[in-house]
């Protein structure tokens, strides 16, 4: 997944586009040393160091990784996406908007 | 190995030559030793796919040989498994088989055969509910038909409420199906169809998302009303239901996603809301 989400927030860089986590790890300390190497630079909240915390409680997620693809307006477009299929529907609602503007 | 597998042979072919097996053999039944060769032989074709996965260079061919190894070779051993107990199908041994057939070849003909025999002869055995409850989200076309059976057995409520979360599972997986699907990419798309079949698929993609949507709904409340207080994973099975209906309600396709407030890994303070303006990709991930 990384190098994927790397890419992907690289090449949408100065967009107006956002890669937020939520993170079930356990060991915060561990994490930070995992992001540094794996060059994660994007935003993740902490979700209480449990697999089974508040946020992911909330949006009743059992399966890791799952994602959402929000709009403009905090709309959700899209789940559990991924590779191409991922990329193609963020460019599609980052075109969407402009055509809109 | 060699000499154990001319061993199983053997015990194979005295106990075809030899029905029928008489009750004074209290031993294990014969056709488990078939089972074991097939257990075997599956083994190989999933080595067999894993070379040939490895070894291809293109996304289609990757697909291309695993749907060519598991039609050729997966298959019959499927079939072949059913056939070992087709005539033995009451027998509590007979199970296991029946569930193998169903976790390594869910699509086959041979599993909606074995899925048929375990609903008549089996719907009390643990074993039964444990395999068919694991495709409530990857729901197969035996699936439900199965739970089904297992919901009407007479069982303790602790499993009585996981048949029904299972079936209610299952709607909820059909009714988001459709949506899912569309946005693939093509090879995953294309793996999708190997493990569904094209026709199922075709069936799949055709279902009343707002009917299942509601029979969901129906079933998660039928399982809290009934069994609120029974304890499922480590929540309680009303905790459990409460927060599927949550998603069904608030987390679709087209609804507004609720916020989250907390903090970020060093402690900064901050808003999902905060990124209105901007599309966002939420990853739940964890580094494992």
């Amino acid at each position: 997944m990384y190098p994927h989400e790397r890419s992907l927030v690289k090449r949408l860089e100065g967009k107006s586009f956002a890669l937020i986590g939520v993170n079930s790890d356990a060991d915060r300390k561990q994490l930070k040393e995992v992001m540094k190497k794996e060059q994660i630079t994007w935003r993740s909240f902490w979700d209480g160091g449990k697999i089974g915390g508040p946020i992911a409680t909330r949006w009743n997620v059992h399966a890791w990784p799952t994602i959402y693809v929000l709009d403009q307006q905090g709309v959700i477009r899209a789940k559990h996406l991924r590779g191409s299929a991922l990329d193609k529907k963020v460019d599609e609602l980052l075109q969407d908007k402009r055509g809109s503007e | 190995m060699s000499c154990l597998c001319v061993l199983l042979l053997l015990l194979g072919r005295a106990a075809g030559e030899d029905p029928p097996a008489k009750p004074a053999e209290k031993s294990q039944p014969a056709y488990l030793a078939e089972f074991d060769k097939l257990k075997a032989d599956m083994n190989k074709v999933q080595q067999a796919m894993n070379q040939e996965y490895a070894a291809a260079k293109t996304d289609e061919e990757r697909e291309a040989a695993i749907s060519r190894i598991q039609t050729d070779k997966g298959l019959p051993l499927a079939d072949k498994a059913v056939a070992l107990v087709r005539l033995h199908a009451a027998d509590k041994e007979a199970v296991q088989v029946f569930t193998w057939v169903l976790n390594y070849q869910p699509a086959s003909p041979a599993a909606s055969e074995a899925a048929k025999l375990l609903a008549q002869h089996h719907p009390k055995n643990p074993q039964t509910l444990d395999t068919a409850s694991r495709f409530s989200r990857a729901p197969m076309p035996w699936t439900e038909k199965l739970l089904q059976a297992v919901a009407k057995a007479d069982l303790p409520p602790d499993r009585q409420v996981r048949a029904l979360l299972a079936l209610a599972e299952c709607a909820k997986t059909k009714a988001e199906f459709p949506s899912l699907i569309k946005n693939l990419d093509p090879a995953m798309a294309k793996s999708v169809q190997a493990r569904f079949g094209k026709e199922y698929l075709a069936e799949l993609l055709a279902l009343d998302q707002a009917k299942l949507e509601s029979q969901a709904v129906q079933l998660f409340n039928e399982a809290a009303a009934r069994y609120g207080s029974e304890k499922y994973g480590s929540a309680t099975v009303a905790d459990y239901v409460k927060s599927t209906l949550f998603e069904l309600e608030n987390l679709a396709i087209g609804k507004t996603a609720p916020d989250i407030e907390g903090e970020d890994i060093d402690g900064g303070k901050f808003k999902l809301s905060d990124y209105r303006g901007k599309v966002v990709v939420l990853d739940f991930w964890g580094n494992w």
